[in-house]
C-alpha cells in the first residue's frame, strides 16, 4: 500500500495567474482563487505581477529573462508557496528561483553561501558542530537569510559535514518588526516633542525594516495641508493620497503602478517600492509616514497591521504632546496674568500705604500756611505744624523702606543672634503702633533660649509682620481690653516665638500663608507668605492656631545650629538707641542701618556735646554699614564706645 | 477714647473727623483748626456713633475702615434725625466716581491728598 503524506495546507499562498490566464480566461483565475480560499488558505494576489519571462527566454535571451523573473520573485517576498496554474510558467519561475537538486550536487558551498568564512570552517573543525546565521544565494542572484546547523566528521583525514539549513526570512522579519516597534515605543517614551521623535523614528524604522528613505508628513490643521519633515525631504504625492483616504497604501513597484503619477521622479531617485500609512488619533489623520525602498517589495497584512499600530502610537503621542503644550501655554498665560495682577495689586497697595502719611504731610502743610497767613500770624501753631510735617515726612520714608525691606529677597546672611534681643527690638520699633491702638503688650521671654544662627533682618521682618497682623486684628476688635503677647521659648533643639492676640481671629487657617490671601481691605496679602518663605529658608516652620479665648496665635520655630565659631561675636547693642550708654568718653561711633534712627542718635549725641551739659562732651560719628564702621574704627582708633544695631545689611 | 482730641471753638463750628490713621487724623484736626473749626476726632466709626451728633455741623469720614466703613457712616448719618452733611475722603486710587457718593447724599468727595483750601471752602458753605 502506498502511503503518501501531504504537507498541511499553508495559511498563506501567493497566486501567480500567468499572462495567458489573465488575458484569455480571467474567470479561471478567479476560480482558482475561490477554490484555494475554500480550503482555508489566505490567497495573496500581488497586482504588480506580470510575466514569468518565458517569451524572452524562449527567444534566446536568458539574461533578460533572468531580470524579468527577478522582478517577479521580488513581488513574492514572503516565504509562502506560489501557486502557478501553468506547468511551464512554474518551471520558468523555479528555474530562476533556486538551484535544483541536481545542480546543487557537487557545487562548492561558497557559491551559494557567500557568508561562509574560514573562521566558521575552523570553528566547525574544532568543535565538530556549529550553528550560525548566513545568507544563501538563489540562482537569480538574490539572497535570503538562513540558519545553518552543521555537524562535522572526519573521514580519512577529510572534513565532511551534514547540515540542516532553514530559511529564516520569516523569523528575521518578525525580529526586525519587533525591533522596529520597540524602537518606536522607546523613542516616544523618551522624546518631548514630535519634532524630536520623528527623525529618530524614521531612522530606526528604516534601519530595522531595511527601507532606504523615510518621510514624515504632518497635517497642518489650519492650512489643511501637509508639511514635510523627513530623512530625505522627499515626497511623491503618496502622502496626500494616504491623508485623504486615511488608509495605508503600498506600492510594491512604482514603475509598474499606473495610478502613481510620479513614477518617473521615483525612478530618478532610484526608488521602486513605497509604503505610506497614516498617523491617526481616533478618526483623525494627523500626519503620514512614508518609506521608500530601492528594491521592489510588497507589504503583507502583518506589516500593514504593525504600521497601523505605529501610526496610532505616534498619533496618541502627538495628541498628548499637543495637549501638554496647550496646558503649558495656558499655565504660562495664567502665571503671567497673576504676575500682572500682582503688580496691579502691589502698586495699589503701596499707593495706599504711602498716600496715608503723605496726606498728613499735605494737610499739615496747608494748615501751616493758613496759620502764617492769619492776622495776626499764629507762629506757635505754624511751628507745630512744621514739626508735624517733618515727622510725617519721616513716617513716609519709613513706609517706603518698610515696603522695600518686605520685598528684599536675598539669601539669608546668617549671624549668631539672640531671639529675645530681636523681639525687644521689634517692640521698640512698633511701640507707636502698639500704644496708638491702646494695646497692652506683654512679653514672656525665656532665659534659656539658645543663640541661633539666622539672618537678623529677615527674622525681624517675620516678627514685625506677625506683630503688625496682631495689632491690626486687635484694632478692629470690639473688645475694650486689647492684649498682645509675644513669647519666646525653647522646644527641644528649636527656638519658638509665639505672637498671640485676642483679636478678631481668622476664618481660614489653612490658607493664611498662601500669597494674596488677605482679610484686610488694604493689605496685599503677601506678608505671611513672605514670612513663611523666610522661615522655611532657615529650615524652620511657621504655623497658626486659634486661641480658645478668641484670636489667633502665630508661631514659628527655628532650629538651633552649632556655631562654626568663625564669626567673632560683637557686643551688640540695639535697644534704647536714643540714649548713649557706656562710660563717657571722647568719641562715639554709631552703626545703624536705619537713617531715621541714626539721625536721632546723632542728634542726641550732638545736643549733649554742644549743650555742654556734660563736661567731657561727645564727638559722635555714625555709619550705616558695618564696613564703613570698621573703616572709621581704624581711622579713629580712640573710639571708646560703639553703638551697634543688630540688623546691619552686611556683616563686619 | 471719648472726646480725646476735641478742640474747643465757638459753637456752630465743630466738625467730626473719622479716620483710622492717627497721623492723618491729627493733620486734619490741625488743618480744620487753622480754618477756624473745632473738631471731634475719632479713630473708628464706632467711637463716633457712641459719642452722638450733638453740636456738630458736619461729618468728615474716611472710606476704608473696619468694622464700619465710610459708606455706612454716610448712610447712617444722613438718615438720622440730625441729617448732618457728610464729606467723604478716600485714599484708594480706584474706587467709584465722585458722582456715586454725591448721589448717595454726600456733601463732598475728596481723594487723598486732599485740597485743604477746597475742603475749608466747602465747610464754610455749610456753616
Amino acid at each position: 500500500m502506498l502511503i503518501r503524506r501531504y504537507p498541511t495546507a499553508p495559511a498563506h499562498v501567493y497566486l501567480f495567474a500567468t499572462c495567458l490566464v489573465d488575458l484569455f480566461v480571467p474567470p479561471a483565475g478567479l476560480d482558482i482563487f475561490r477554490r484555494l480560499e475554500r480550503e482555508g488558505m489566505s490567497v495573496h494576489f500581488p497586482r504588480t505581477q506580470s510575466c514569468c519571462g518565458q517569451p524572452v527566454y524562449s527567444s534566446g535571451n536568458p539574461d533578460e529573462a533572468r531580470a524579468v523573473a527577478r522582478s517577479q520573485l521580488d513581488v513574492f517576498g514572503e516565504p509562502w508557496p506560489v501557486i502557478v496554474p501553468s506547468g511551464s510558467s512554474a518551471g520558468m519561475m523555479r528555474h530562476h528561483c533556486g538551484y535544483t537538486r541536481e545542480e546543487l550536487i557537487g557545487m562548492r558551498t561558497r557559491l551559494f553561501d557567500p557568508d561562509i568564512t574560514t573562521e566558521k570552517i575552523q570553528q566547525l573543525r574544532e568543535d565538530a558542530s556549529a550553528t550560525f546565521n548566513s545568507r544563501h544565494r538563489r540562482k537569480d542572484g538574490s539572497h535570503f537569510p538562513v540558519e545553518v546547523r552543521v555537524r562535522a566528521f572526519d573521514r580519512g583525514g577529510r572534513l565532511y559535514g551534514i547540515g540542516q539549513v532553514s530559511d529564516i526570512t520569516d523569523r528575521r522579519r518578525r525580529e526586525q518588526r519587533l525591533l522596529a516597534q520597540f524602537s518606536v515605543t522607546r523613542t516616544l517614551s523618551e522624546a518631548g516633542s514630535l519634532e524630536e521623535a520623528a527623525p529618530r523614528i524614521l531612522r530606526e524604522m528604516c534601519e530595522a525594516l531595511e527601507w532606504d528613505c523615510g518621510a514624515f508628513w504632518r497635517v497642518d490643521p489650519e492650512a489643511g495641508s501637509g508639511s514635510v519633515s523627513g530623512t530625505g525631504g522627499f515626497g511623491m504625492g503618496l502622502a496626500r493620497r494616504v491623508w485623504s483616504s486615511g488608509a495605508p497604501i503600498c506600492i510594491p513597484d512604482m514603475a509598474l503602478d499606473r495610478e502613481f503619477q510620479r513614477a518617473e521622479s521615483a525612478a530618478k531617485e532610484g526608488f521602486r517600492a513605497a509604503f505610506a500609512f497614516p498617523i491617526t488619533f481616533k478618526s483623525d489623520v494627523l500626519g503620514v509616514i512614508e518609506f521608500f525602498s530601492r528594491e521592489a517589495r510588497d507589504a503583507d497584512p502583518e506589516l500593514v497591521q504593525m504600521m497601523t499600530s505605529v501610526g496610532c502610537q505616534v498619533g496618541q503621542f502627538t495628541e498628548r504632546t499637543r495637549a501638554e503644550d496647550a496646558l503649558r501655554h495656558a499655565r504660562e498665560k495664567l502665571a503671567q496674568a497673576s504676575r500682572m495682577a500682582t503688580v496691579a495689586e502691589l502698586s495699589a497697595s503701596i499707593a495706599h500705604e504711602i498716600s496715608q502719611p503723605l496726606q498728613a504731610v499735605v494737610a499739615n502743610g496747608q494748615a501751616c500756611r493758613r496759620w502764617l497767613a492769619a492776622t495776626p500770624p499764629d507762629i506757635d501753631q505754624a511751628r507745630l505744624s512744621a514739626e508735624a510735617i517733618v515727622r510725617d515726612g519721616y513716617a513716609t520714608a519709613d513706609v517706603i523702606s518698610r515696603i522695600r525691606a518686605l520685598f528684599k529677597r536675598t539669601a539669608p546672611a546668617k549671624v549668631e543672634l539672640d531671639i529675645n534681643e530681636l523681639i525687644l527690638q521689634v517692640c521698640t520699633l512698633m511701640a507707636d503702633d502698639i500704644h496708638g491702638n491702646v494695646i497692652s503688650l506683654e512679653t514672656q521671654l525665656a532665659r534659656d533660649v539658645p543663640v541661633i544662627r539666622a539672618d537678623a533682618v529677615q527674622i525681624q521682618q517675620v516678627i514685625v509682620n506677625l506683630v503688625r497682623n496682631a495689632i491690626e486684628a486687635l484694632s478692629v476688635t470690639m473688645e475694650r481690653k486689647k492684649s498682645l503677647l509675644i513669647r519666646s521659648r525653647r522646644d527641644g533643639d528649636n527656638v519658638v516665638v509665639d505672637v498671640q492676640d485676642e483679636g478678631v481671629g481668622l476664618a481660614d487657617l489653612e490658607k493664611v500663608f498662601e500669597p494674596f490671601t488677605t482679610t484686610k481691605e488694604t493689605g496685599m496679602g503677601v506678608g505671611l507668605a513672605i514670612c513663611r518663605s523666610i522661615v522655611e529658608s532657615h529650615s524652620g516652620r511657621i504655623w497658626v492656631v486659634r486661641n480658645e479665648v478668641g484670636g489667633a496665635t502665630f508661631s514659628f520655630s527655628l532650629p538651633t545650629e552649632t556655631s562654626d565659631a568663625t564669626f567673632a561675636p560683637l557686643t551688640a547693642y540695639s535697644r534704647n538707641q536714643g540714649r548713649c550708654a557706656g562710660t563717657a568718653s571722647q568719641i562715639y561711633l554709631t552703626t545703624e542701618g536705619f537713617h531715621g534712627i541714626r539721625k536721632r542718635i546723632d542728634r542726641c549725641g550732638r545736643r549733649r556735646q554742644t549743650g555742654a551739659k556734660n563736661a567731657s562732651g561727645f564727638i559722635c560719628y555714625s555709619s550705616e554699614a558695618g564696613k564703613q564702621a570698621t573703616a572709621r574704627n581704624l581711622a579713629y582708633y580712640n573710639i571708646r564706645c560703639l553703638t551697634l544695631t543688630l540688623n546691619l545689611r552686611e556683616t563686619l | 477714647m471719648t472726646r480725646r482730641n476735641e478742640t474747643l471753638v465757638p459753637s456752630g463750628r465743630t466738625v467730626a473727623v473719622i479716620d483710622d490713621d492717627r497721623r492723618v487724623l491729627t493733620s486734619f484736626v490741625n488743618l480744620l483748626a487753622s480754618g477756624g473749626y473745632g473738631t471731634r476726632a475719632y479713630a473708628s466709626a464706632m467711637d463716633f456713633f457712641s459719642d452722638g451728633y450733638s453740636g456738630l455741623v458736619c461729618v468728615i469720614t474716611d472710606l476704608e475702615m473696619r468694622p464700619i466703613d465710610g459708606m455706612q457712616v454716610l448712610e447712617k448719618v444722613i438718615h438720622s434725625d440730625a441729617a448732618l452733611p457728610v464729606i467723604i475722603i478716600t485714599g484708594k486710587p480706584s474706587e467709584h466716581m465722585e458722582d456715586c457718593y454725591l448721589q448717595r447724599g454726600a456733601l463732598g468727595f475728596f481723594r487723598k491728598p486732599i485740597d485743604g483750601d477746597a475742603l475749608l471752602d466747602l465747610l464754610d458753605g455749610v456753616t
